[in-house]
């Protein structure tokens, strides 16, 4: 099932989906998100922006509709074993963010240091050399 | 200073070139304390639940990172520039994630980031901003 259809199925209507169908649902969303997670994580590497924006973008979209079918569920009731799966596989995906997020804070002090230790041009000549600006200077402080 | 040590530096056995289009780059710091600024006060809008001000703060933050993203120089910028603009498309990702979510820990953490970066592109240019110094205002 895409995403899309994911969320279709959770959006409240008002003909319930049944509880098999959002847990399917909820169940499939939960397995991509995991998939781009890794591939956001990869591309990351790979220094591929494209690439990531894409992922991140429809990463944006299954959680969305993850939330949307977490809604339909605590609305629809579930039994007790299937949530349960559910919270594990969750918690699973909340890894495998903070892992991401950990990536990314490492890839973030990498640039951090080469940023520091580039040699950069004179920034105030460049301040009264800039076409592009639009915005002025404050003279007064 | 030579033209080539304006803009690359023998880091290690690495050479990096400035990932910022030259133009731009007097107003990146500028562009940081903006983010930072709007970051704060879209957390304490949280934590004062105000999600109007929570919204604001975070399409204010929204906007100086894509100017961020827009000052990149992707034809000179060397490999540092993918790089950069692949943290700000996270950045902006993460802002809108924050938005719906509204978890102050997830914007701890980009708040966090944001801080290490701005830090870094003062550590040899702090007169942007000093006492007595032209400073950009919107």
């Amino acid at each position: 099932m895409t995403p899309s259809a994911a969320l279709a199925h959770a959006a409240p209507a008002a003909a319930m989906p049944s509880v098999a169908a959002l847990d399917d649902a909820a169940r499939t969303l939960l397995g991509q998100l995991a998939e781009q997670t890794r591939r956001a994580d990869e591309v990351l590497g790979a220094e591929d922006v494209a690439g990531l924006l894409a992922l991140l973008d429809a990463r944006d979209t299954m959680l969305a509709a993850l939330a949307g079918i977490g809604a339909a569920i605590g609305r629809a009731g579930q039994p007790a074993a299937a949530r349960d799966q559910l919270i594990a596989k969750t918690s699973e995906l909340q890894r495998a963010n903070v892992a991401l997020m950990q990536r990314v804070q490492r890839e973030c002090d990498r640039l951090a240091g080469a940023i520091a230790a580039l040699d950069r041009p004179d920034s105030v000549a460049g301040a009264y050399a800039s076409p592009l600006t639009t915005s002025h200077l404050n003279l007064r402080r | 200073m030579s033209p080539q040590s304006a803009t690359t530096i023998a880091a290690g056995s690495t050479t990096f070139r400035s990932p910022v289009q030259p133009a731009a780059e007097w107003q990146v710091p500028a562009l940081y304390d903006r983010l930072g600024q709007a970051l704060r006060l879209a957390d304490a809008a949280m934590a004062a639940g105000d999600p109007v001000v929570r919204s604001a703060q975070l399409e204010r933050a929204s906007s100086v990172v894509f100017e961020l993203l827009a000052s990149v120089d992707f034809q000179q910028g060397g490999e540092l520039a993918p790089r950069l603009a692949a943290l700000y498309g996270f950045f902006a990702s993460e802002l809108l994630v924050v938005g719906r979510s509204g978890e102050r820990t997830q914007l701890a953490r980009l708040l966090d980031m944001v801080d290490v970066l701005s830090g870094s592109w003062r550590s040899d240019d702090a007169m942007m901003g000093a006492p007595g110094q032209p400073v950009l205002v919107d």
